[in-house]
Parts: C-alpha cells; sequence; structure tokens
C-alpha cells in the first residue's frame, strides 16, 4: 500500500517537475489552445481574437455597432502620419524594420540574439527612434501605442508567428514569461490565469473576462473605460493594479517575458488588431 | 493557504499593539521605516510588491517630516508587515504557480 502511495505520488508529480524545469513551448502551445477548445467546444479557435465577444451576445451586438465607426480609426491614421513622418536624419520607422514595416507585427514579440532579450514591436518602435536620433515614446498609450496600431493594422488577419528559439536565454525568457503568468500576486492573491484561464468567459462584475487564448491578438486596442488606444503593456499594469499589486516598469523584463509567453500561446491566430473592448 | 491567512489576521491584530507599545523617537521611527525598506526592496525583487506596502511607507515617511514619530512608526512597521506577507506569498508561488499551469 504505502509503495503503490509512492509511486502515486512520482506519477502526480513529475508532470509538475517537468513544467517547472524544462521549457517545452510547442508542448505547452498544444496543451494550452487545446485546454480552451475543450472547454469552450462552441467556439472556433479563430474566434478567441474577439475575447469576450464569444460569451456575451449582448456585448457582442454592442461591439458590432462599435465597429461600424472604428473608435480606434484615428489611432491608425495618426499613426500612419507618424509612421511616415521623416526624422530629423531623414530616415523614417521604415528603415528599421524588414519588409518597411508592413505585415510583420505578428512576429512580436521576437527574441533579440544580440541583447539577449524579448523585444516587443513597442520597444522595437522605440529602438527605431532612438537609432535615430529621437526620443523614446510611453510604451503604453499615446504617440507610440498610434504608431503600433497602424503597423498592427497592416498585419490584419496575419497568423501570430512568435518565435522561441533554441537559445538557451530566448527559453529562459519564454520560462519567465509562463511563471510570471501563472503566478498568484498582490494583496488579492490572483495571478493572469485566475482571470483569464480559470474564470475565463465568467463574469466580473458587469465585464465577461476575456480567455488568454487569442487576448493579445486584438491589441494594441481602444477601451471604453481608457477613452482611447493602449498598448498592451498598458493592460498589464492595469491587471497589476486591480491585483492591489505595483506594477512592473512598462520597459521591464518581467513584462516582455509575459507578452513574450502570452502571445506565443497565441500563434497560428490571426491578429485583429487594433481591436475594441468595453 | 490556511496558514498564510491566519497569519495576515495575526499581524493585523499585532500591528497596532506593538507600535504602542514603545514610545517612538525620531531614531526609532527611522530605524523602523530603514527596516520596512529592506522588506520592500526583497518584495520587489520578487515582482510582488503591494500597493498597500507602498502607501503605508508614504504615510511613514510623511509622517516622519511632520515630526510625528508615533505615527511614521506605527506606518513603517505596517509597511514592513505587509512587505513580508508579499514577499511569502511570492516565495511560495514559486513552487504552487505549476499547478494552475495548462498542459
Amino acid at each position: 500500500m504505502k509503495l503503490a502511495l509512492i509511486v502515486l505520488a512520482s506519477l502526480w508529480a513529475a508532470p509538475l517537475a517537468q513544467a517547472a524545469s524544462q521549457p517545452d513551448p510547442a508542448a505547452d502551445l498544444q496543451g494550452f489552445q487545446g485546454y480552451f477548445l475543450k472547454r469552450f467546444p462552441k467556439v472556433p479557435l479563430a474566434a478567441y481574437v474577439n475575447g469576450p465577444y464569444n460569451f456575451s451576445k449582448s456585448e457582442r451586438d454592442q461591439w458590432k455597432q462599435i465597429i461600424e465607426f472604428p473608435p480606434y480609426a484615428f489611432a491608425v491614421a495618426d499613426g500612419k502620419t507618424l509612421f511616415d513622418t521623416k526624422f530629423a536624419n531623414g530616415k523614417t520607422y521604415a528603415s528599421c524594420f524588414p519588409n518597411g514595416g508592413i505585415g510583420i507585427a505578428q512576429t512580436y514579440p521576437m527574441f533579440d540574439a544580440k541583447t539577449g532579450r524579448v523585444v516587443p514591436l513597442g520597444v522595437a518602435i522605440n529602438r527605431c527612434r532612438v537609432a535615430n536620433g529621437a526620443a523614446k515614446l510611453s510604451l503604453t498609450t499615446g504617440k507610440l501605442a498610434d504608431i503600433e496600431a497602424y503597423m498592427t493594422s497592416t498585419s490584419d488577419g496575419k497568423p501570430i508567428d512568435v518565435v522561441v528559439p533554441h537559445d538557451p536565454r530566448a527559453l529562459a525568457a519564454y520560462q519567465a514569461g509562463k511563471e510570471y503568468f501563472y503566478s498568484r500576486r498582490g494583496q488579492l492573491n490572483f495571478s493572469c490565469a485566475s482571470c483569464h484561464v480559470q474564470a475565463a468567459g465568467m463574469h466580473l462584475r458587469g465585464d465577461v473576462l476575456a480567455p488568454a487564448l487569442g487576448l493579445t491578438a486584438s491589441f494594441p486596442l481602444y477601451r471604453s473605460s481608457w477613452g482611447d488606444v493602449g498598448t498592451l503593456v498598458r493592460r498589464f499594469i492595469g491587471c497589476n493594479k486591480k491585483v492591489k499589486a505595483e506594477p512592473e516598469a512598462a520597459d521591464s523584463t518581467a513584462y516582455r517575458d509575459l507578452a513574450y509567453f502570452m502571445t506565443y500561446m497565441n500563434n497560428g491566430l490571426p491578429i485583429a488588431g487594433p481591436g475594441a473592448r468595453p | 493557504m490556511k496558514g498564510f491567512r491566519c497569519g495576515l489576521v495575526l499581524v493585523g491584530l499585532l500591528v497596532p499593539v506593538a507600535a504602542s507599545a514603545a514610545v517612538a523617537s525620531k531614531a526609532s521611527a527611522a530605524s523602523a521605516i530603514a527596516a520596512a525598506q529592506a522588506e520592500m526592496k526583497l518584495a520587489a525583487s520578487m515582482q510582488d510588491q503591494w500597493i498597500a506596502t507602498v502607501a503605508a511607507m508614504k504615510d511613514a515617511r510623511l509622517a516622519l517630516k511632520q515630526g510625528d514619530f508615533a505615527a511614521a512608526e506605527t506606518a513603517a512597521v505596517h509597511a514592513k508587515a505587509l512587505a513580508s506577507l508579499s514577499v511569502e506569498q511570492a516565495k511560495a508561488q514559486r513552487a504552487l504557480w505549476v499547478n494552475e499551469a495548462v498542459h
């Protein structure tokens, strides 16, 4: 009996220990997407990019009306203007990105082997500015969010294609993001997964909690509660505050890694940004 | 988790008693603030600083500046207690997060 219990305990503990120690992004992706597809069999994979609107008819109806005149349209237009505006040295943002920055948003965040860090699109935009003698912009809202909105709009419908290369630093960053996502923090003792996995599709007061699957696909997005367009980092900061935790710096490694993990989990889903949310 | 909650209640009950037990001075308030700062630094390094901790520390610093050493010490002790709880939470999560992961 004792032996049987030990064997059972080791069988139970083995996958847990593996999950903590050996990053396997491809297996995680399969398990993560499979979890949601099994839990919500009526929601097709690609529809997850519409977040809460899969779970509330009234919110979906309102959203359909809202996007007849998309509230993010001004941000996209302003973003294009900014994107095409020359820096003091005569170059534009197009000079910093492959394919002139058009239709590439689905590949971000990407791992930069040179610095050994994850680079989300917003950070890449700021890098471009610094390389061309301009000051960094806020990573949460304003001009940078507008530029990101424009660049993302040029990737509309393209499948998310984030790569975690076989580089120990990239795997460590991925794993750190995964750990951050599942770790409870703040005075309310919530993790990202508490709301966006375990309680996905349920109500939090008047709002429907969006599943983590598909969540990053519509960023940057216009939130009615913000009254403007904001980036994924802005959402991270808001979520941390909601669970009574001090947010990390917008440019922190923690948020970069978190975006890396979350976006990788959405690989294969179509870009649907900018989006609109309540 | 039960121990964590019990600890929280216990700290909540003991903090005012402990703070009022001794007469506060500028030095004791400053010392309490320094101790809280050290614990907060640890919490921040573990990516788990609580908003309430920062608010308590802000209160402590303000009270010290205004010369209300007793209030400063009480708030600093409170900040340290909160920071300790968040450190405990972060340490526990290093092992527990795996239980929430979707495979």
